[in-house]
């Protein structure tokens, strides 16, 4: 009986599989489920002032069933030290969603297939010199029948426009002050690029931590933009592996092309358990010399 | 004698002389010569380079393209709370960020002439439901008023303390997610919750939800 179980035991897992898999693919395919690609999903470009710009877009459907997609432009700014991005003109700004044309406003895309949406970028001759920002959507269609909440997927590939001619550059990097005392956890680093010019510049921010040695232990590079009249603020963590030690942490930004570095600052890291201990010994040293005076002055005074 | 002996003697350091400034010379040459071989087979190997440039991409997906949020009302009240899961994936090193939106003006889920208006709630201050209204949450610590308390999906229940916001208008969408690294079928669970009582006409209500996802600059 138990041999028949152990031959019978391949084949039952085999056939759990076939149960699984199975379901899944049918789950898969009654969904309707909207796969919807873009890429490029950022565009960089330069353009005199009057000149042209062809360009294009091109819409991936990973999914099996075929669907319609709808193109519109809309402006494109970011808010905060986070950048959260808008979709919306900035007062006082040029609406640079306007110089982009589409060469259609909707597709089909079939299953597993995709469409190239060729496009022009046409600067105005009176388009002043520096950065202007508009964003290029793919958005699936409605499904007039369904009910519920009936949910669209849009992406987005940000245009990125610097109109050539003299523009003001510059920036400034800060950082806040990192804690001189840290007990567990990670170390929150980060820095604060300001662009003061009139055009978009990428920066390269690099954090190294050293021991007390002076030998690395943490690395982190990012590269981001910052677009004019913002700051952005770039984050890392570093979270410490010994339980006590002494680090520096170094911090260095490119701003505008110019390689800026913060001072440097001391982090003594403790693991709390460990402070608790030394403490706990600390107590004992000072309490039992204490004690064995006050036995001997009682035993004086008796 | 003497002289002749001079000179054979002289005619031989001479030859010498000339032997040695002939092996020199060829040094130089050979250098030179060595100097153009290993020049030509550095030009040679500069000349061979790879370059590859990989495009940025973006995608997103919705588990079913429509969240069925049914509820049999009763006089005191129902709550139903359905999710969808939102898929994206990005090769930007800077991440993406994730909106959401309504599609049209309309904030309310309609059947013909009815409506059950949305939520008073909103991101930054999401309130529990009144009767007749319906919203979505996050189930996010970061990402607005919502906390991170863990929704459940639930048919016909008592209208829960739970926390829910209106769907904001096309223009000014909601942040619902923020990354800051590539990532590959990164999901996000929207939680739409109705709560309706007896007052609500009986039909099948509709509104249309947009899912924004860009790269982060």
């Amino acid at each position: 009986m138990l041999h028949r179980i152990y031959r019978l035991f391949p084949l039952l897992v085999v056939g759990i599989a076939i149960l699984v898999l199975g379901n899944t693919a049918i789950y898969a395919e009654a969904g309707k489920s909207q796969v919807i690609t873009v890429t490029p999903s950022s565009t960089d470009v330069s353009i005199d002032p009057g000149a042209s710009i062809s360009k294009s877009i091109n819409v991936i459907n990973g999914g099996k069933g075929t669907f319609a997609i709808a193109l519109s432009t809309s402006p494109y700014h970011v808010t905060g030290e986070e950048y959260d991005p808008q979709f919306t003109q900035l007062p006082g700004t040029v609406d640079a969603s306007e110089w982009v044309h589409l060469s259609t406003k909707s597709a089909t895309v079939t299953g597993n297939n995709d469409v190239t949406i060729p496009y022009t970028i046409d600067v105005p001759t009176n388009a002043a010199p520096g950065g202007y920002y508009a964003v290029l959507f793919a958005e699936t269609s409605t499904d007039n029948e369904q009910t519920g909440v009936v949910s669209h997927n849009r992406v987005g590939n940000i245009l990125y426009i610097t109109v050539n001619g003299t523009v003001k550059i510059g920036g400034n990097l800060s950082g806040d002050k990192l804690p001189l005392l840290h007990f567990a956890g990670p170390i929150q680093i980060g820095t604060k690029v300001s662009n003061s010019g009139g055009t978009h510049f990428i920066t390269n921010v690099a954090y190294t931590v050293t021991d007390f040695k002076g030998n690395d232990i943490f690395k982190a590079t990012f590269d981001r933009y910052v677009l004019p009249q913002t700051e952005r603020e770039i984050k890392s963590s570093f979270t410490p592996q010994s339980v006590i030690g002494l680090y520096t942490v170094h911090r260095t930004a490119t701003v505008a092309g110019t390689l800026e570095t913060l001072p440097d600052q001391k982090i003594f890291v403790i693991n709390p358990w460990l402070l608790i201990a030394i403490t706990f010994l600390l107590g004992i040293l000072v309490a039992f010399p204490l004690q064995r005076a006050r036995q001997r002055r009682r035993s004086r005074e008796s | 004698m003497l002289k002749i002996i001079t000179q054979i003697k002289g005619n031989h350091y001479m030859n010498q002389a000339t032997k040695k400034i002939a092996v020199l010379s060829t040094i130089p040459v050979l250098a030179i010569a060595m100097v153009a071989v290993v020049s030509s087979l550095q030009a040679s190997a500069v000349a061979t380079s790879v370059n590859s440039t990989i495009g940025s991409v973006i995608s997103v997906f919705t588990s079913s393209g429509t969240v069925a949020v049914n509820a049999t009302p009763s006089a005191g009240g129902v709550q139903t709370i359905a999710n969808d899961v939102i898929t994206v994936s990005t090769n930007n090193a800077a991440g993406y960020t994730l909106k959401l939106a309504e599609t049209t003006a309309s904030s309310a889920l309609v059947s013909g002439g009815n409506s059950i208006l949305a939520s008073a709630g909103t991101l930054a201050a999401p309130i529990a439901q009144a009767v007749n209204t319906w919203g979505y949450r996050v189930d996010s610590a970061t990402i607005g008023g919502f906390g991170a308390t863990t929704t459940s999906p639930v048919s016909n229940a008592a209208i829960g303390a739970i926390k829910f916001a209106g769907v904001p208008a096309t223009a000014s969408p909601d942040t619902i997610k923020v990354t800051s690294a590539t990532a590959t079928n990164d999901t996000t669970s929207v939680f739409y919750g109705v709560a309706v009582n007896t007052a609500t006409p009986s039909g099948a209500y509709t509104n249309s939800v947009t899912y924004t996802a860009v790269t982060n600059p």
